[in-house]
C-alpha cells in the first residue's frame, strides 16, 4: 500500500494548512502555554507533521478543529509534565475566577471598546478559551466543541454567560468614568 | 422556546449567526414575538463586533527550518517490534497432565498421518502424471516468483484465469493501470497477471492555462478584521522564458582545484528590484453579486540583476482596509514571462473580496480597498507627483465586470474554470455558460487567437459535461 504521505493531496492539504491556520494556531498555543512562544512554535510543528500522516480523507473536512485540538492536546501535556497546571481537577480550575485585578477600572469611556480584551482576562479560564476560539479564531460554535471536548449547548452556555458578564464591566466601567471622569 | 427571558443562550448564538437555517429562522421568530430581545440582540451583536475587530492580530510563524520541515513529509519510522506476550506462569498441578495430552497428540497424529499415506498412495502412473503437471505449474508460475507480486483487476474474470497478456501489449501503449486483487476464497490454478483494459480516448479538450495559476475552490475567506495582509513572494527569475537545454553533450573535463578557488565569488547581495509599473483593477465578480475582484498587474524588465538570481525572492505585501473589506482570499497568480530580453514580463494577483456593506453601490470617489507594497522594489522610471510612489492604493469605483478591460474579463473567465475544474463554487452561478459569456466579451482584437482557443475549449468542457 503506498504511503499517503507521497500524495499530492497529502502535500495540498498541508500546504493549504500552514498558510490558514499557522499565526492563529501558534497564537493559540501561546497563550495556552503561558506566552511561551518557542514552545508554542514547537508544538505547532508537531501538529503539522501529524497531519502528513493522518488520513486526509478524514481530516481535510475539519482540518481547523482538528489542528487546534492537537495543539491543544499538545499544549496541555506539555503543562502537565512541567507540572504547571493541576490536571487532578481541572474542572475546580476551570470554576476558579482569574486571579489578576479586573483590569479596565480606569479607562476612559472612549477606549472601553479598545480594552474589552482586557475585560476578557476576568473570565474563567474556560470561558477565556472558548471566547477567543470564537472572536479571535472564528471557530463555529461546531469547532470549539470538536477542539475543547465540550457538546455545542455547553458551549452555547458558555458564550453567553460570558459575553453577558463582559456586558455588564462595560456597563460598571462606563458608569465609574461617568461618575468620576476626572480620575482617569 | 417557553424560556422567554434573555437567559436563552439561543440569544447569543442567533446574534452571532450560528444557527442552522431552519434553527435559525424559528429563533427569529419567537424573538420577534417577545419585546425587547432585538435590542438584547443588537447588544450582542455590538459586543461581538468590538471583540472581533479589537482582537490580538497573530503575528507569530514559524521558524524558517521548522517551516521546511514542515513542508517536508515525515520520514517514515521503521515499525516497532510487537511486543512479546507475557509468558505464563504453568500452574505445577496442571504440567504434569499437559504433558501427558501432548504426547498422546503426537502419537495419535503418527498414527493417522501413516494411515493416510497408505491410502492415498498414488500408483507409478499416476507419479509420473503428477510429476509432470507439477513441472508444468512451476514453469507456469516461475514469472511470478521473480515478477513484483501478480496484480488482478477487480473486474478481472476469477476462473479460468487468462493467461498473462504483457507481451501483447505494444510498447507505445502507455502504462497500463495494474490493480491489487482481492482476496479470493477459491486458489486459483494460476496467478493471473492482468493488464486492466485501456479505456478508449476521450475528446477531452486541451485547456490553455495562460501561466495562470488558480487557488484551491473551497480555499476559506480571511476576515480582514483580524489578519488583514497577505504576503506573496514574487520570483523575478519567472520573468524570462525558460531556456530549452542544450542537445549537444559537453564533455566533462578535470577541473583544477585551484582555479575554481580563485574563481569563487563571495555571496552576493540581493539586488533591488526594479518595476516598470504597476496597477488595480477592481471590478464585480461574475459569478457572486456579494463579491468583487481585485487585479493587481506588475510589470517588470526582464533585463535586470534581480531576474539572473536564482532563488531570489520579493515579497509583495497587499494590505487590506478592514473597514471596508469584509473578508478576502487570494484567488491565483498569473506569470507571463518576456518573451525578449530586451521586453518586460508581467506577475498578475489576483483576489476576491467580501465588501463592508452593499457590494453593487456605485463611489465615484472610490471606496479604499488594499495597500500594495513591494518594499524591495524601485521604479525604472521616476515618479513625478506628490503621491507615494511606495505604495499603490487599491480603490473601488463599483465597477460591473462588463465595464472592465478585456484583459481584467479574459483572466476572469480563466480563473472562473480554474474553480469549475476544481469542483466549482456551490450556490455561485459559475458554470461553463457563464464563463463563455464571460470569455466572450474579452475576445477583442486576439492575435494569437489565445482567446478564441479559451472559448473553444469552454464549449468543449460544456458539452462533455452537458452544463
Amino acid at each position: 500500500m503506498s504511503d499517503q504521505r507521497d500524495s499530492p493531496e497529502a502535500h495540498q492539504l498541508v500546504q493549504r494548512a500552514l498558510h490558514d491556520h499557522e499565526s492563529a494556531l501558534i497564537g493559540y498555543t501561546t497563550s495556552i502555554l503561558n506566552g511561551d512562544a518557542e514552545r508554542a512554535r514547537d508544538v505547532v510543528q508537531d501538529a503539522f507533521l501529524k497531519l502528513w500522516v493522518a488520513d486526509y480523507t478524514k481530516v481535510q473536512e475539519n482540518v481547523k478543529s482538528w489542528l487546534y485540538t492537537v495543539c491543544r492536546n499538545r499544549a496541555l501535556d506539555v503543562l502537565r509534565k512541567e507540572q504547571r497546571m493541576d490536571f487532578g481537577n481541572e474542572v475546580a480550575l476551570s470554576l476558579i475566577p482569574s486571579q489578576q485585578q479586573e483590569p479596565g477600572h480606569q479607562a476612559d469611556v472612549h477606549d472601553l471598546a479598545d480594552r474589552v480584551w482586557d475585560l476578557v482576562e476576568s473570565l474563567t479560564p474556560n470561558q477565556q478559551e472558548v471566547l477567543k476560539l470564537k472572536f479571535q479564531h472564528d471557530c463555529s460554535y461546531q469547532e470549539i466543541a470538536e477542539i475543547t471536548g465540550l457538546s455545542v449547548g455547553n458551549i452555547g452556555f458558555i458564550l453567553h454567560t460570558c459575553l453577558k458578564k463582559l456586558r455588564r464591566q462595560l456597563e460598571r466601567q462606563l458608569a465609574k468614568t461617568t461618575h468620576h471622569p476626572h480620575h482617569s | 422556546m417557553n424560556d422567554s427571558s434573555s437567559e436563552n443562550p439561543l440569544i447569543t448564538r442567533y446574534a452571532l449567526d450560528d444557527l442552522p437555517v431552519a434553527e435559525r429562522e424559528a429563533v427569529g421568530e419567537w424573538i420577534d414575538s417577545q419585546p425587547g430581545l432585538h435590542d438584547e440582540v443588537a447588544e450582542i451583536q455590538t459586543l461581538a463586533e468590538t471583540l472581533r475587530a479589537t482582537a490580538p492580530l497573530h503575528d507569530l510563524r514559524l521558524t524558517s527550518s521548522q517551516r521546511r520541515r514542515v513542508l517536508q513529509p515525515p520520514a517514515r519510522k521503521p515499525l516497532p517490534a510487537a511486543p512479546r506476550p507475557a509468558a505464563l506462569r504453568p500452574s505445577p498441578a496442571g504440567s504434569l497432565m499437559g504433558s501427558l495430552m501432548r504426547i498422546a497428540a503426537l502419537i495419535a497424529f503418527a498414527f493417522a498421518a501413516f494411515w493416510m499415506g497408505r491410502e492415498t498412495r498414488p500408483s507409478k502412473a499416476e507419479a509420473v502424471l503428477a510429476n509432470a503437471a507439477t513441472a508444468e505449474t512451476q514453469t507456469a508460475t516461475a514469472p511470478a516468483v521473480t515478477a513484483p507480486a501478480p496484480l488482478v483487476t477487480p473486474d478481472a474474470p476469477s476462473a479460468p484465469a487468462p493467461e498473462p497478456q504483457l507481451a501483447k501489449v505494444a510498447p507505445s501503449v502507455v502504462a497500463p493501470a495494474v490493480e491489487t486483487a482481492p482476496l479470493q476464497d477459491k486458489p486459483q490454478p494460476a496467478p493471473a497477471a492482468v493488464v486492466a483494459k485501456a479505456s478508449p480516448p476521450v475528446a477531452f479538450p486541451k485547456i490553455p492555462s495562460f501561466g495562470l495559476a488558480t487557488t484551491r475552490a473551497d480555499a476559506p475567506f480571511i476576515n480582514a478584521s483580524r489578519s488583514a495582509a497577505d504576503l506573496l513572494p514574487l520570483h523575478p527569475r519567472q520573468l524570462r522564458q525558460p531556456v530549452l537545454p542544450a542537445t549537444t553533450k559537453l564533455e566533462a573535463k578535470p577541473v583544477d582545484p585551484a582555479l575554481v578557488a580563485k574563481t569563487e565569488t563571495p555571496a552576493r547581495k540581493k539586488p533591488d528590484l526594479y518595476l516598470h509599473s504597476w496597477s488595480a483593477e477592481v471590478a464585480a465578480c461574475p459569478w457572486d453579486s456579494q463579491l468583487r475582484l481585485i487585479r493587481v498587474n506588475l510589470q517588470f524588465p526582464a533585463d535586470q540583476e534581480a531576474v539572473q538570481i536564482g532563488d531570489a525572492n520579493y515579497p509583495l505585501e497587499v494590505t487590506f482596509d478592514p473597514n471596508n473589506v469584509r473578508q478576502f482570499r487570494r484567488l491565483g497568480t498569473r506569470n507571463v514571462p518576456s518573451p525578449e530580453v530586451r521586453s518586460a514580463g508581467h506577475q498578475v494577483v489576483w483576489y476576491e473580496f467580501r465588501p463592508n456593506g452593499s457590494p453593487a453601490a456605485a463611489h465615484e470617489s472610490g471606496k479604499h480597498i488594499a495597500t500594495v507594497r513591494l518594499p524591495a522594489a524601485r521604479f525604472t522610471t521616476q515618479a513625478v507627483g506628490p503621491f507615494d510612489a511606495t505604495r499603490l492604493q487599491v480603490l473601488d469605483r463599483g465597477q460591473d465586470w462588463r465595464q472592465a478591460r478585456d484583459d481584467f474579463r479574459f483572466e476572469t473567465a480563466i480563473l472562473g474554470l480554474g474553480l469549475l475544474l476544481d469542483g466549482g463554487l456551490p450556490g455561485s452561478r459559475l458554470d461553463h455558460q457563464l464563463l463563455i459569456q464571460v470569455a466572450e466579451s474579452a475576445q477583442g482584437a486576439d492575435p494569437e487567437g489565445s482567446r478564441a482557443r479559451l472559448v473553444q475549449a469552454l464549449r468543449q468542457l460544456a458539452q462533455l459535461t452537458g452544463r
